[in-house]
């Protein structure tokens, strides 16, 4: 059952429950009262007639002619005057006055005929005045009442119920958008989530859904772009090979000879890739950081020592015994892959340079590491160089380093600079207090 | 044909070259987005392989604003992209195919072929000049039935002169065609080709346009007849 239904039910349920009962107690104490009210009217007439009679006892006498007992004859109030002997002095029309006898003096209520009366009797100067009222007429001025009670109650309570039905259907709009929003959302959508004038209780659970939807699109996003570069940096040494064995089919002598040395170097390639891509899914299986550490001078001489076009890469270290606290292995990746990076996307020499310790944001000591390229324009800041392809695209290689430097608590920035290559920082933690530079 | 060829991978490039030039293409190679532009602006191409993954640029918008330049050469987009997304993309972009690496030769060279073809507007690959026949898939020639046998260069100029429809073509045009960025060519190298063309097939089958240019002349007489 939806909120609104549930809020709606049991609210509408006491409601009309609460309103019933006060109806009811309503009706309980209305018809008490007027039946009070009656039989004082009663007593009231009674205590009138024997006024009447006491300033005017020759009424008696004269009873035939006297016009104010006779009627009312149908309706109305009967009266019956009565000697102490018995006899009937004066008696309204209509009244079986014999009835009327042997009423003991004050209220009670007789079955006279067919008809229920209700009776007052007082007694005055040995005479018996009794006034009487018939059921039936309270009942149908009760039943009035009932009328005139119900109809008012019924449209307060249905108006009640409206007004309550418009309040928890207008309160609980900014929810019901929510929920058509969401039910009406794809799984691929990850689009915003817009509540018009959400109230206060609505506004964290949007902002925090739509933070969630903003979280995934980005990881949804670095996933496309990682499995891009994945792919291509895959299927870029598998062409290769593929292509050159393709030719070393159809050639003979030094060509084919040639034509194979190159699979072989394509094979060579895929194989770093393979590995690039072991060591990252190890990382990523592994979780925490180790805690060797390495002599930053130690990972520039294993980054040189193997990289292509490393005739290129020009090496500045103003701080050589800088201690990284991050594992060896893992620091010459990250910092092989980020100078590789700047070889292929540079015609010209690039700059490899140990800075030395800088303090981060939350006061920690990290030891940066730049890494500068010229890009492959010949006008810095032309139209060429600013096109150059956004650094989160590199590839793989840069997706690692991301990695190294997260678990590490390192970090990794870029910026394009004005040869129309890029600058690159990389900072690592630094395992223990720095020494002096040199 | 002449195929320029942007890729910044060397090897991906060396085996493109040699498996191309297998298939009777002259290949010239460029590594980058800024050379790409430079050489299609130095000479002209029968068809461009274009790699998506450029060093200094993205693929997609140098393919882009060629196209926005009004380039109207072939393109054949080759990319590890094998998303339908990046295929629309590339071919909405103004690609005139998408190919994924990596490819077969065989495949890659007679795509490269229904390029230069569809861009000629024949509608199939084999091309008959009256009793000469030229399959520029194969290399294959047939003159009068008879199998002749030309080289690269040759079969490129007489590929050509064929596509060309009889328009005249000049020198620096047939040069591009057949030499692309090699400048090392001899100054009479293009009128060497000529020479030999004319001597295997036929003589008139390029026409000299004083001053302007070379054309392809009528198709060869019916053997036996006279010149």
């Amino acid at each position: 059952m939806s909120l609104q239904r549930r809020l709606l039910w049991s609210l509408g349920s006491a409601f009309l429950v609460l309103w019933l009962s006060v109806a009811g107690l309503m009706y309980l104490h209305l018809d008490k009262q007027v039946s009070h009210t009656l039989d004082q009217r009663l007593a009231a007439s009674a205590t009138m007639v024997a006024g009447l009679i006491a300033r005017q006892p020759e009424m008696l006498l004269s009873s035939g002619s006297n016009p104010l007992l006779v009627s009312p004859e149908a309706e109305g109030v009967a009266c019956q005057i009565q000697a102490a002997s018995g006899e009937v002095l004066l008696q309204t029309n209509g009244v079986q006055g014999q009835l009327l006898q042997d009423a003991q003096p004050g209220f009670s209520s007789r079955n006279i005929g067919d008809q229920n009366w209700r009776l007052y009797t007082l007694e005055q100067d040995g005479t018996f005045i009794t006034t009487a009222d018939r059921m039936s007429e309270r009942d149908s001025l009760a039943n009035g009442i009932i009328l005139v009670m119900v109809v008012p109650f019924t449209l307060a309570l249905i108006g009640g119920l409206a007004v309550l039905w418009w309040g928890v259907r207008g309160g609980l709009r900014p929810l019901q958008a929510l929920n058509d929003q969401l039910q009406r959302r794809t799984p691929e959508n990850l689009d915003p989530v817009r509540v018009d004038t959400a109230p206060a209780e609505l506004t964290p659970v949007v902002d925090t859904l739509n933070g969630l939807f903003r979280r995934v699109e980005s990881a949804v996003a670095w996933e496309q772009r990682f499995a891009n570069n994945a792919a291509h940096e895959f299927r870029t040494p598998l062409t290769g090979i593929k292509t050159h064995v393709q030719v070393a089919r159809r050639v003979s002598g030094d060509r084919q000879q040639q034509a194979l040395a190159n699979a072989e170097k394509g094979v060579g390639q895929l194989q770093t890739v393979t590995e690039q891509l072991l060591l990252l899914s190890r990382m990523e299986r592994q979780g925490g950081a180790s805690t060797d550490a390495c002599q930053a001078v130690d990972v520039v001489d294993a980054v040189l020592e193997d990289l292509p076009g490393r005739d290129r890469l020009r090496v500045q270290n103003h701080y050589p015994k800088g201690l990284i606290a991050v594992p060896q292995a893992l620091a010459v990746v990250a910092l092989r892959n980020l100078a590789d990076n700047a070889l292929k996307h540079s015609s010209s020499t690039c700059e490899l340079v140990l800075d030395g310790p800088v303090e981060d944001a939350d006061g920690g000591m990290m030891m940066q590491i730049s890494v500068h390229d010229a890009g492959m324009s010949e006008s810095p800041g032309s139209q060429a160089a600013m096109a150059r392809p956004d650094p989160e695209s590199h590839g793989l290689g840069l997706a690692i380093v991301d990695k190294v430097v997260s678990q590490y608590g390192g970090s990794l920035t870029s910026r394009h600079n004005g040869a129309g290559g890029m600058d690159w920082q990389l900072r690592l933690p630094l395992a223990a207090a720095p020494l002096s530079p040199q | 044909m002449h195929v320029l060829l942007v890729e910044d991978d060397d090897l991906v490039a060396s085996g493109l070259e040699a498996g191309l030039e297998l298939h009777h293409c002259t290949v010239d190679r460029v590594r980058s987005a800024r050379d790409a532009r430079a050489a299609l602006a130095q000479f002209e191409c029968d068809v461009i392989i274009l790699d998506l993954g450029l060093p200094d640029a993205n693929g997609m918008a140098l393919l882009s604003a060629w196209r926005q330049q009004g380039v109207t050469t072939p393109i054949l987009v080759l990319t590890a992209r094998d998303a339908v997304e990046d295929r629309v993309l590339g071919l909405e972009t103004g690609a005139d195919d998408y190919v994924l690496k990596p490819f077969e030769l065989d495949e890659l060279a007679a795509r490269l072929n229904a390029l230069v073809r569809r861009a000629a507007g024949r509608a199939v690959s084999e091309v008959c000049h009256g009793e000469l026949l030229v399959y520029p898939d194969s290399g294959k020639v047939l003159l009068h039935g008879v199998p002749v046998t030309l080289s690269r260069r040759e079969l490129a100029l007489l590929g050509k002169l064929i596509n060309a429809r009889g328009a005249v073509l000049s020198e620096e045009q047939l040069k591009d065609g057949l030499y692309g960025m090699d400048t090392s060519v001899e100054s009479n190298a293009l009128n060497v080709h000529i020479h030999h063309l004319r001597r295997k097939l036929y003589r008139d089958v390029v026409i000299t346009e004083r001053g302007l240019g070379y054309r392809l002349g009528p198709p060869p007489d019916q053997p036996g007849s006279t010149p």
